[in-house]
């Protein structure tokens, strides 16, 4: 039995407000500011320097510095940049896109950046040399207009639906109603808290990152299945009937097991966040709180509300179990009531 | 099994692990060994994954209305015009009006983007109204396929940007999806609709179809329509049937291509699935296009350009790189922890590793594009396996704590901790099969689920049980391969 399970058993009145709490500000930050977009998907203003010559990594490069240099001082910082290569002429264009920014630092960087090309076109020793009329900065405000394809979000939701639903009817089949209630119980607490944490938290989601929120479901029900099926186990085991609810659950509570499972992929995941680029990071981040939701769900929120439960379940047991002879007495006694009237028809139409 | 058949058995599977692992990730090389000038390239089984666009970039398309022009244009033409001509200088920069970073044209009779009003001149309404209706109806094309990541937006309120991965469809949607204009068919010297009908009064619908391996464009016709293509069919066999959105021809099969399959409804065979899905939402969004057809793309100033990972160009190498740094951890930290049990399991991970290295390039029947969710599902399987068989291990121990003996203990721990396992991982799997519902990228990740999370299943039901059967059968000491400890050493 987990100490720190043993601890908090019982204790809903601490952590079923905190779970509330959360999903509370989530929904309503999600009904006021919505989701906090990647910048790669929502307005933006870009400057785009467009090279009707030939591509050579050095004058990406110069190209690059320039901008950088010029960026910096109209105190401008890009969310991203990007070299799109034309795919029929030898044409390029380097583009920064930004998702904040005043007016007239763009005016500023955009002419600063021109003259800074005409002066290196003008040095026979730069990668430069004699592209003055070759070179052309612009910028261009974007508005996004499909981000996702069509059905994502329908289809994402009746996604989720069929897993709840097979999971549960899985548990079910194998451990009882209530093992199945638990871990669909488990799975949708743990998608819900990741999803407020993410709004709360304000982290850039792009539709690659509902594979994220996928995942915590895929956690929460994988946990929920651990929790529900050690409980069932304990529960049944005749030992354990003088156990109080609290015990018992501390005791079906597979902490070890839980804590190995996290501890291994939160280590995948951290990795994969830690060498990964920054929508790999955030990635990561959501996969993570998904991780840490699962196991406060399962590991600590499940505990603190169980043994409540489990004391009714227990009295709605043992009622079901008792034999019941008043009950039994008075259903042969009807049984026989039944039976006399048809009984003594059979006799009139024997006598006749 | 003997101890002789267990050693042979375990040599054989060590060399084939050894073999596709060397094939699976051995790094690029040039190999010149059969002629002088010929070069061989060796590539490894990684280097066919698909990437989606944050690992491996994508295309962009920048679609421009007839009368207007990016400003790099502009500039570029009155650069060429003040070295010729300079003296029309004033006059063609007086010809377009500067909408932020583009530029319209104001020739009124021509392109009509514009219109005067009194002195001014203002951006024509109806020209506004196509330009949303359009962007409109392309980016429900583009929603329509289905891509991991779709981006459709409006440069300067008259320029539509497309970015999407690159995959075996892109460059044929992004050229097909920006024609506009009514849906007609044409026989050579015919055109149908005529001028006081519509493309409705013959095509119900265009859908793209499987059957087998073959793919084709299922035409839902109405009598009409089914009468015209039963007319192609028999009596233009060899001529060609053009199927046009505006001027453009989108399909021309021969008449004779034309196929009846029950009714009204008619089939036209493509190349692939994919070709032929961006021919049926172009073909059936043009039919069913309510919006003006007066203005077009100018198609010729179309910019199709390829860029490489936004966010990095190593990103791919890191992410394989943390993928193989979890592997090596889940390889060597059971040998560490459980020894003899514990190289069962490190067989165990390399068989998950090279299931899912081999499948994650060979599945692509649809969109398949790694990601980093996919190296995250990688992961995910991993842990699986070493929980599971933790669980294993621990249960062992337990069982010899109670002064049984190795193989009944072995054989009581599976038995006992086999339909857990069984529970976890059916839970798994239908979480990854339930999300196969799921479109564009989730049905990806949703794949790639049930790839990782079947094989950790296999790996930790059967093939972890199996090995470790082999070794245990190789092994001298049955307690000291599990790392336990006899009760007679104790004293």
């Amino acid at each position: 039995m987990n100490k720190f399970t043993k601890k908090i058993a019982g204790k809903y009145g601490i952590f079923v407000p905190v779970a509330l709490v959360i999903l509370v500000i989530g929904i309503v930050m999600t009904a006021i500011f919505g989701w906090n977009v990647s910048p790669a998907y929502d307005n933006a203003q870009t400057v785009k320097i467009s090279v009707n010559s030939y591509y050579t990594e050095d004058r990406v490069a110069a190209l690059e510095s320039i901008c950088k240099k010029e960026f910096s001082a109209a105190k401008l910082s890009p969310d991203y940049n990007k070299t799109e290569r034309r795919t029929t002429t030898n044409n390029y264009a380097i583009v920064y896109s930004f998702s904040g920014g005043e007016e007239e630092n763009f005016d500023t960087a955009c002419e600063a950046i021109r003259a800074k090309i005409k002066e290196s076109a003008a040095d026979e020793s730069g990668v430069l040399y004699g592209l003055e009329d070759f070179v052309f900065v612009s910028r261009e405000a974007k508005t996004p207009l499909v981000t996702r394809s069509s059905h994502f979000i329908l289809r994402a939701c009746i996604a989720g639906g069929v897993l709840l639903l097979a999971g549960f009817v899985y548990v079910s089949l194998r451990h009882k109603l209530a093992a199945g209630f638990t871990a669909t119980a488990i799975a949708l607490v743990t998608l819900g808290l990741t999803a407020a944490i993410a709004v709360i938290a304000r982290i850039p989601v792009s539709s690659t990152c509902a594979g994220a929120l996928f995942l915590s479901l895929v956690f929460g029900e994988a946990f929920g299945v651990i929790v529900a099926q050690n409980m069932r186990k304990e529960e049944q085991n005749e030992e354990n009937a003088d156990l109080s609810s609290e015990d018992l659950t501390a005791k079906g509570i597979p902490a070890k097991t839980l804590f190995i499972l996290s501890a291994a992929i939160a280590l995948g995941t951290l990795l994969i966040g830690a060498l990964g680029t920054t929508p790999v990071q955030y990635l990561s981040l959501i996969t993570l709180i998904g991780l840490l939701c699962a196991l406060f769900t399962a590991g600590i929120l499940f505990p603190a509300i169980y043994p409540p439960v489990l004391t009714r379940l227990r009295v709605y047991r043992a009622a079901k179990r008792r034999y019941d002879y008043d009950k039994k007495a008075k259903k042969k006694k009807n049984g026989e009531k039944e039976k006399a009237p048809e009984a003594d028809v059979a006799a009139e139409s024997a006598e006749n | 099994m003997g101890k002789k058949k267990s050693v042979v058995l375990l040599t054989l599977i060590t060399i084939v692990i050894v073999v596709l692992c060397a094939v699976a990730v051995f790094p690029s090389f040039h190999l010149s060994v059969f002629k002088e000038d010929s070069v061989k390239t060796w590539n490894p089984v990684v280097s066919l994954y698909d990437l989606d666009e944050e690992l491996g970039g994508g295309y962009t398309a920048r679609y421009y209305p007839s009368g207007v022009i990016s400003q790099a244009e502009y500039e570029s033409n009155c650069i060429s015009i003040e070295k010729q001509e300079p003296s029309e200088l004033e006059e063609y920069k007086s010809s377009y009006y500067k909408h932020g970073g583009v530029y319209l044209s104001k020739d009124i009779d021509g392109d009509h983007v514009m219109k005067k009003d009194g002195e001014n001149y203002v951006v024509d309404p109806a020209f506004e109204a196509w330009f949303n209706d359009t962007a409109e109806l392309i980016g429900e094309r583009f929603s329509k396929m289905q891509y991991s990541t779709v981006n459709v937006s409006v440069s300067d309120d008259y320029v539509l940007e497309v970015s999407v991965p690159a995959s075996g469809s892109t460059s044929s949607a992004l050229q097909a999806f920006a024609y506009t204009g009514d849906l007609t068919v044409s026989d050579g010297t015919n055109e149908y609709p005529g001028k006081t009908e519509s493309a409705t009064d013959y095509f119900t619908s265009f859908k793209i179809k499987t059957s087998g391996a073959s793919a084709y464009i299922e035409i839902k016709a109405t009598d009409l329509g089914s009468e015209k293509l039963k007319d192609f069919n028999e009596n233009y066999s060899s001529s060609q049937i053009s199927f046009k959105i505006g001027d453009e021809t989108l399909v021309a099969p021969q008449g004779s291509y034309i196929e009846n399959i029950t009714g009204n409804t008619w089939a036209i065979g493509v190349t692939s699935e994919t070709s032929g899905e961006v021919l049926a939402i172009a073909l059936d969004s043009a039919l069913h296009f309510e919006g003006s057809s007066s203005f077009a793309f100018d198609l010729e100033k179309t910019e199709i350009s390829s860029y490489e990972a936004i966010y990095g160009k190593n990103g791919k190498i890191m992410l394989y790189l943390a993928a193989l740094i979890a592997l090596a951890v889940a390889v060597i930290l059971p040998i560490i922890l459980y020894k003899g049990f514990g190289v069962a399991m490190a067989y165990g991970t390399m068989t998950y590793f090279l299931i899912v290295a081999y499948l994650y390039a060979y599945v692509t029947n649809a969109v398949f594009e790694v990601s980093a969710v996919s190296a995250l599902l990688f992961i995910a399987g991993l842990a699986l396996i070493f929980t599971l068989n933790s669980r294993v291990y621990a249960k062992i121990k337990e069982e010899v704590s109670l002064g049984k003996t190795v193989d009944s203990s072995v054989k009581n721990s599976f038995k006992k901790t086999l339909l857990p396992a069984v529970d976890v991982c059916a839970v798994a799997l239908i979480g990854a099969l339930a999300f196969l519902i799921g479109g564009a990228a989730l049905q990806t990740v949703a794949a790639q689920a049930v790839i990782c999370f079947a094989a950790a299943s296999f790996v930790c039901l059967i093939w972890t049980r199996v090995l470790n059967h082999l070794l245990l059968s190789a092994a001298k000491d049955k307690y000291a391969f599990y790392r336990l400890k006899r009760e007679d050493d104790d004293e």
